[in-house]
């Protein structure tokens, strides 16, 4: 991915496209602009991010793309619906049928492994990993499984790596380790949901509940992934008016 | 301009990490029986956790059409993900000049540049905008920001920077009580304060003789001394052995001299 630094979001203007959906994900091939969405949205392809082209029609309009990958050669966009969804170009998509339901989070790769949160066909929570991004292994329960059935893989909302360790987190507050994927220690709950951490480069970041009303706008910092700091944000926001 | 601070608590939904930069997508949301959910969502950005600061040029309500569910950064395009609808960053037609690109982001690295002149980079620099700079570079090398107490003379010029950049002694007034901050800033008026502001931090530095340029004829007598030393330190640089003092600057011609100072004086 490349990012352009002068690229001043804070000052640039934003144009508003209607186009029908859930939008839940954005990936680029450097060409061109692939959208997934859920409930009927489908994939929608643009060359300027403005004119949108829908080139995956989700059957019946009832099932969810939760996010979609550019790994470098091809799309990945898991699904809701017993499939995984592929392609080369953007344009053309190929359903690979699979035994999971992905739910609405986002697949995770760091340049060897894919790893994407989801359930069983008998509803039991799933974590799948691939090494190739077509060929899926679920990682078994008993490895996932939380001491308070707080469970990675129904939850799994993100992943961070800093290059030796996985941190994940989801909802329920869970944060859960590995140094291999496959192997998971939970680390420390929360007591309501996270849907995002990072790994900034220094340290990794998620955010922190005391409940589902407190909006206290506290995060969690860690450098080992192990031991947590609670950092409360200063919200007061300067801008010009 | 007046600064407003806003005390503003919110659920924080997305954390993101880009070159530097902290981007943080956050909700505030109250449910009223006859209304339904009401309220907004909101991106923020961040260079330090700390400090964030609202995108004000983009604020969807959430009312179940254009809350915002995700952003996505790719290349140079910013996507914020709603339902039925999805904002998008207009491509910045004011983008620096590609000479101007790697220093930018040196000076960005060394968050040199305020935030108000981080756009618009072939635009004229004003006398106002130009002090933020030079004193931002100015706390940055001393490492603790300049407290001034002194009495504004200005009738047409509030700037805390401007009023701590004129104690510094680094600009004076257009008259005794006006600044003109609007006006730009020529290239020679340039040179005077950039080394002003050396003589603040270096007091052991080299007078050089007069710049070799074609046109120093037309230098002003107190822009000379500083003509010379920067030009001689590449610090600010001629065009066809032509220095143009009485030319205007843009914000990325200074930004290159403020960054080429900065790294001379750290």
């Amino acid at each position: 991915m490349t990012v352009v630094s002068y690229a001043n979001f804070e000052t640039a203007s934003f144009k508003r496209v209607d186009i029908d959906g859930i939008w839940n994900d954005v990936a680029t091939d450097g060409d061109k602009y692939v959208m997934a969405g859920s409930w009927g949205a489908g994939i929608v392809v643009s060359y300027d991010g403005l004119k949108w082209t829908q080139t995956y029609h989700a059957p019946n309009n009832n099932f969810s793309i939760g996010s979609v990958l550019w790994d470098g050669k091809k799309f990945i966009a898991p699904t809701n619906a017993s499939k995984m969804l592929y392609s080369y170009d953007g344009l053309t998509w190929e359903e690979s049928p699979l035994d999971y339901f992905f739910s609405d989070y986002k697949i995770f790769y760091d340049g060897q492994i894919y790893i994407v949160g989801g359930f069983a066909s008998n509803s039991s929570p799933a974590l799948v990993y691939s090494n190739d991004g077509l060929n899926w292994t679920r990682i078994p329960y008993s490895s996932i499984k939380s001491s308070s059935s707080k469970n990675l893989g129904n939850t799994l909302s993100a992943l961070a790596w800093n290059g030796k360790k996985y941190v994940g987190i989801g909802t329920g507050g869970s944060i859960f380790s590995s140094i291999d994927t496959k192997n998971w220690t939970e680390m420390k709950y929360g007591t309501d949901s996270r849907r995002s951490i990072i790994w900034d480069g220094k340290q990794f970041i998620t955010n922190y509940q005391e409940n589902i009303s407190d909006l206290s706008n506290q995060i969690i910092t860690s450098l080992d992934g192990e031991t947590w700091t609670k950092f409360l944000l200063k919200w007061t926001l300067i801008y010009w008016k | 301009m007046d600064q407003i601070s806003v005390k503003m608590d919110f659920n924080i939904l997305e954390i993101e990490c880009i070159n530097n930069k902290y981007y943080l997508l956050g909700s505030k949301s109250d449910f009223d029986t006859k209304k339904g959910w009401e309220g907004q969502s909101y991106l923020m950005v961040s260079t330090d956790l700390k400090n964030w600061k609202r995108f004000d040029n983009v604020a969807p309500s959430i009312d179940g059409k254009s809350y915002i569910f995700d952003f996505v950064i790719l290349q140079n395009k910013l996507f914020l993900l709603c339902k039925n609808s999805i904002y998008v960053s207009v491509e910045d037609t004011n983008k620096p000049s590609d000479w101007a690109v790697p220093e930018i982001e040196k000076a960005n690295l060394y968050d040199l540049i305020p935030n108000r002149i981080n756009f618009n980079y072939t635009k004229n620099i004003t006398r106002e905008e130009f002090c933020e700079m030079v004193v931002r570079m100015y706390e940055k090398l001393t490492g603790k920001e300049y407290e001034t107490d002194i009495n504004n003379p200005f009738s047409d010029c509030t700037n805390k920077h401007v009023l701590k950049a004129y104690d510094l002694k680094i600009v004076s007034g257009t008259s005794p009580n006006r600044f003109q901050p609007t006006k730009s800033i020529t290239r020679q008026e340039i040179a005077a304060m950039l080394y002003r502001t050396v003589k603040l931090i270096r007091q052991d530095i080299q007078i050089h003789s007069e710049a070799a340029f074609d046109d120093s004829n037309e230098f002003a007598s107190w822009s000379k001394e500083a003509i010379a030393y920067l030009s001689s330190e590449s610090i600010i640089k001629g065009y066809n052995n032509r220095f143009n003092p009485n030319s205007n600057t843009s914000r990325e011609q200074t930004i290159s001299m403020i960054l080429r100072l900065y790294e001379k004086l750290m």
